[in-house]
């Protein structure tokens, strides 16, 4: 399994993770060698098979809950991790464009 | 310490009753265990991270108002226990052995240590894990690696390492550990401890960081197999807060320990024989199983045909669930924010600053096994082996209530010994990963010694019986430790 | 508008044919949000509705709202959707500031609903038609990123996360538009139904309601769809049509000269009428979305389906047909009395109690209508209460009042909130309908006019209507005109 830098790169940046050149290339041999380990998978027989994404044996779960307001942190709570803040809000250097929901 | 005070939660709980102590001495006394086993001459364990004695010592006094008015305590009254730091607590830094966290202080607590400190425990501290649970030896926390108790210069397990390692050293009686890949199990085995790993959906996960969320579980490290019976008891149930949280019913295990069943049905992984796995601890594995057939256990081989897949198919899943998971570390809300002038900037600066290297490796894995063009060969590949590996697991449970391997295939290995590969230390997690990927219950029990190290023999159960699971441990537990 | 672009000649731009598609983002109007039991209220301090669940805390997990799950299952039997058993929750991932954990909760490939329609009316020489839905899904609102407003904007952003976690459903329509008015005429046909069914309140304004258009052009003769281009931010039935408009003559023209369009997200920027490309980064996403494994696949099973199904309430085009059949109302008036469930109601409380409904849409289309306009009121605040309506109606058909006298007493009754009946029997506003008394103000009138009545007599019919008048304005009103004509008659024929 190849991995090409571009490919580190293109994969960083998706995750927003900045690879300082040595780094991205360890981190691209390190990942040759994992996917290249799980290549393994390839050869098994999934057929008939669903894909399972929620373990836990069927077991019942508890229903969707109903419409009622909680109270919540409150502001001050809320912020006051933030690294930075301003009128009650959270700060950010500035966003260029909105992508809407 | 165990000359002055009892080492068991009945034991406290009937010495607290009886007015024998004070669960405010009984605090005081661990806390002076800790500053011992912190001291830089022993060496340092390096386990404990934050400790808040000020809450442990509110709730030992009210524990021992309960007692002083003669009123019945809640089952976990005065336990002196050590709480993961990727668990969420109120007013205390939960850094889940990040730099990103470094001075993070939850507003909340998770269900768990609400469950706990309304049974009566103190909660000690918080203890040293790998970063974001990431790792199978603690030494990928960015606060240093923790020492094993039994051999210092040895790595205790992880990524539950520190909640092992206190267990073992007798600063904590108990510790509550997260288990995605193995994270509970395999450093009870190294530490010599109790490690449980109930079924998902058990215990609620709300409050644990996520790493993996259909492979985290929250769990006990203990002492005993009794101990860790009343803590799942006091720890399992529904809550309206996790969505994933089974709504069944919890039975009084601690009561179910106390007469064993004759015997059980024990099946034996033919495909955990050979492979990577060490000699001596196959053979003191091997010795386990004959005093289990001897003590009247019907002991049967059955088959996982596909256990050598089991490794890809978690490391697939769990990185992709994590990928997602640390996405909201971004230096917006709470943690680590590395200054810049753009956001796309201050992103990618705080999240190098903010992440180690295992956690930066996994976040790459896992993006890159969703990303478009790759998820139906990769992470859509690993979910229909991980739904092959539930149905080997369905059939080896048609042959028996158990099953039953090793934990691990070596013992607590040398610090830096392993860091450097990280291919090599993920093929370790072989025997641990199946019960996580199929959601069923296991346990780790002390099972005696390879070169002087301590090896685990792992039980595991079928999905909500984890009765069984604690009453296998127990018998063996019972032939293992001469009593008392 | 459109001619932001160019001078596109009419027979140039008929041999293209528009294709467009609509997403409309709907926020439900659940008390809580869809996954945390925070409050949903509008206008809120920023972050003062917030908890570990929609800030995004570690550890923190999602719960459904089982409201969300009715609101949207409504929406989508109303749409004539199928509603699926089985459906997964996806998590959807990109960075944002005001998306919180850096993955918004959608649906992706088993979404709750699909395959259904939506009849819109004629427009632009289009008959009218059945618009396919491809599928309604649900997922969570991101926070507001606030980019203006205060001192350092020019440098900061600021984030309130009140909104962030508030439910939200997503409508997408099959490419069936085939013009700017038409996409105008789904969006208004889609926000009443939606208001008919209490899922929100659609307040674009508020963002309640959100359109975002696909729009590609095809040559009339090619069965193949054009480059599809995205167009966002279109907030309002406006903007909507302005930027479609727009964007239609931007790529018939580009078409035109000889270019080439290709796949790609516009926003619409009001102010200049223009669309305009995003920076390609931000088209560079890839999702990579996956199944949501803090929440299990949810269950909408028979008996769910059908308590949703029994809950449905009379749609708009339902009450419609109702109302022109049972009680003889024409199209057009009952397509305006089914504006909103407001005056729908409103109507139909006043029609009942009438059982004259025809002219009680008249009434309330009419005098109501304008007073509610000039006042700036809506119909959820109606000062006259529908009773009072009805018993207007009813006075006046009951001949007690003329219609003359009744517009009085419908001034009166709006102005002091009294009810109609009370102010004709306070006033003695009655309509004088006793032939006696009538002939005593007769008597009055042919004595005053000896001259009017003679010419009368000799054939003049014309001064009929100047004798009724006499009697109206002796009477002062009251005298009912009908029944003083016949007077006159029988006593001077």
């Amino acid at each position: 399994m190849n991995i090409s830098r571009e490919q580190i790169d293109r994969i960083a940046e998706l995750a927003h993770l900045e690879l300082a050149p040595a780094e991205a290339e360890a981190m691209r041999h390190d990942l040759e060698a994992i996917l290249s380990y799980v290549a393994v998978l390839q050869q098994l027989d999934t057929s008939g098979l669903e894909p399972m994404s929620h373990p836990g044996g069927g077991a019942p779960l508890p229903l969707p809950r109903r419409d009622e307001t909680q109270p919540g942190l409150g502001a001050a709570a809320a912020l006051a991790g933030a690294p930075a803040s301003g009128g009650q809000c959270f700060k950010v250097p500035r966003v260029i464009e909105r992508l809407e929901s | 310490m165990s000359d002055t005070y009892p080492a068991t939660i009945a034991a406290i709980r009937a010495g607290l009753a009886q007015g024998e102590f004070t669960a405010r001495a009984l605090a005081g006394h661990y806390y002076e265990r800790i500053a011992a086993t912190e001291a830089p001459a022993a060496p340092a364990a390096n386990a404990w991270l934050t400790l808040c004695r000020e809450r442990a010592e509110v709730q030992a006094d009210r524990v021992d108002a309960l007692a002083r008015q003669g009123q019945p305590l809640p089952p976990l009254a005065g336990l002196p226990l050590a709480v993961k730091d990727v668990i969420s607590m109120r007013g205390v830094r939960t850094t889940c052995g990040s730099r990103m966290l470094e001075h993070y202080i939850a507003p909340y607590d998770a269900t768990v240590i609400e469950k706990l400190e309304t049974a009566g425990a103190l909660l000690l501290g918080k203890v040293n894990c790998d970063e974001f649970a990431m790792g199978s030896s603690t030494e990928n926390s960015a606060f240093g690696p923790t020492r094993n108790p039994r051999d210092p210069s040895r790595v205790p397990g992880g990524s539950s390492g520190g909640s092992a390692a206190v267990v073992a050293n007798g600063s904590a009686l108990a510790a509550l550990g997260s288990d995605t890949g193995g994270s509970i199990r395999q450093p009870a085995a190294f530490c010599g401890v109790v490690g449980l790993l109930p079924t998902y959906g058990r215990v609620s996960r709300y409050g644990l960081v996520a790493f993996g969320s259909s492979l985290d579980h929250i769990g006990p490290l203990t002492r005993s197999v009794d101990d860790a019976a009343r803590l799942l008891g006091v720890l399992a149930g529904p809550d309206p807060r996790d969505a994933t949280c089974a709504d069944v019913p919890v039975p009084d295990y601690a009561a179910q320990l106390a007469a064993l069943p004759a015997g059980f049905r024990i099946g034996v992984v033919k495909e955990a024989w050979g492979g990577g796995l060490d000699s001596q601890v196959e053979a003191t594995v091997r010795r386990a199983l004959d005093r289990l057939a001897g003590a009247g256990c019907d002991i049967v081989e059955v088959s996982l045909p596909h256990l050598h897949a089991s490794i890809a198919t978690y490391y697939i899943v769990a990185t992709a669930e994590a990928s997602a998971n640390l996405a909201r570390f971004d230096g917006v809300r709470y943690g680590l924010r590395a200054e810049a002038e753009s956001l796309g900037e201050m992103y990618r600066k705080t999240r190098e600053a903010g992440f180690g290297a295992e956690v930066k490796r996994r976040i790459l894995l896992g993006t890159y096994v969703l990303s478009s063009g790759y998820y139906d060969a990769y992470y859509r590949k690993a979910q229909l082996a991980r739904a092959l590996l539930a149905r080997d697991l369905d059939r080896a449970f048609a042959q028996a209530d158990l099953l039953v391997t090793p934990t691990t295939p070596g013992t607590a290995f040398k610090i830096g010994e392993r860091i450097s590969n990280p291919l090599e230390m993920y093929l370790a997690d072989i025997y641990t990963v199946p019960a996580d990927l199929a959601g069923i219950p296991a346990i780790s029990v002390p099972c005696g010694e390879a070169a002087g190290l301590p090896v685990g023999l792992q039980f595991m159960g079928r999905h909500f019986d984890e009765t069984r699971v604690l009453q296998a441990a127990r018998l063996w537990e019972s032939l293992h430790t001469p009593p008392a | 508008m459109a001619s932001a672009v160019s001078g596109l000649d009419a027979a140039t731009r008929a041999g293209y044919e528009p294709v467009i598609g609509l997403e409309v983002h709907v926020q439900l109007n659940t008390r809580s949000k869809a996954f945390c039991g925070c409050s949903t209220t509008f206008g809120a301090p920023p972050n003062s509705q917030t908890c570990p669940v929609c800030l995004g805390l570690p550890g923190a997990m999602p719960v459904l709202n089982r409201e969300a799950v009715v609101k949207a299952a409504r929406t989508a039997l109303a749409l004539g959707c199928q509603l699926r058993e089985r459906s997964i929750f996806a998590r959807k991932n990109y960075f944002y500031p005001d998306l919180p954990k850096g993955y918004q909760i959608s649906q992706y490939d088993r979404p709750l609903a699909e395959e259904g329609g939506l009849e819109i009316p004629a427009a632009a020489g289009n008959p009218a038609r059945r618009i396919g839905i491809t599928r309604i899904h649900l997922e969570e609102d991101a926070g507001k990123s606030l980019h203006e407003g205060f001192a350092d904007s020019e440098r900061f952003s600021y984030v309130d996360l009140n909104r962030s976690g508030v439910p939200l459903i997503e409508i997408v329509s099959e490419p069936d538009l085939r013009a700017p008015a038409e996409a105008h005429a789904y969006l208004s046909r889609l926000k009443q139904i939606l208001l008919f069914l209490d899922v929100s309140d659609c307040n674009m304004e508020e963002g309640s309601l959100r359109c975002d258009a696909n729009v590609s052009v095809r040559r009339r003769d090619d069965p193949k769809f054009g480059a599809k281009i995205e167009i966002k931010n279109l907030n309002s039935f406006r903007y909507l049509q302005q930027a479609l408009e727009y964007e239609i003559e931007r790529q018939i023209e580009t078409l035109e000269n000889g270019g080439r369009l290709r796949q790609e997200t516009r926003l619409y920027d009001a102010a200049s009428g223009r669309t305009h490309p995003m920076r390609s980064k931000e088209q560079a996403h890839d999702y990579r979305y996956f199944p949501e494994p803090d929440l299990p696949p949810l269950i909408v099973d028979a008996a769910w389906r059908e308590e949703v199904a029994a809950s449905l309430p009379e749609l708009p085009a339902a009450r419609q047909r109702r109302w022109q059949s049972a009680w003889g109302l024409t199209a057009y008036d009952a397509e305006v009395l089914t504006g909103t469930p407001a005056q729908a109601e409103y109507f139909e409380a006043a029609a009942k109690a009438s059982e004259n409904p025809k002219v009680t849409a008249n009434w309330i289309m009419g005098e109501l209508s304008a007073r509610l306009n000039a006042q700036g009121l809506d119909w959820n605040r109606v000062p006259m209460p529908p009773g009072h309506v009805a018993e207007l109606v009813r006075i006046l058909d009951a001949g007690t009042i003329s219609g003359k006298m009744a517009k009085e007493v419908f001034e009166q009754a709006w102005k002091t909130g009294r009810s109609p009946r009370q102010i004709v029997e306070e006033s003695g506003a009655r309509q004088i309908t006793d032939p006696a008394a009538i002939d005593a103000i007769l008597d009055g009138v042919l004595a005053a006019h000896p001259t009017q009545v003679e010419q009368y007599k000799k054939g003049k019919v014309a001064l009929l209507a100047f004798l009724v008048g006499q009697v109206m304005k002796a009477s002062r009103g009251q005298a009912n005109p009908e029944l003083a004509q016949a007077r006159i008659k029988a006593r001077l024929d």
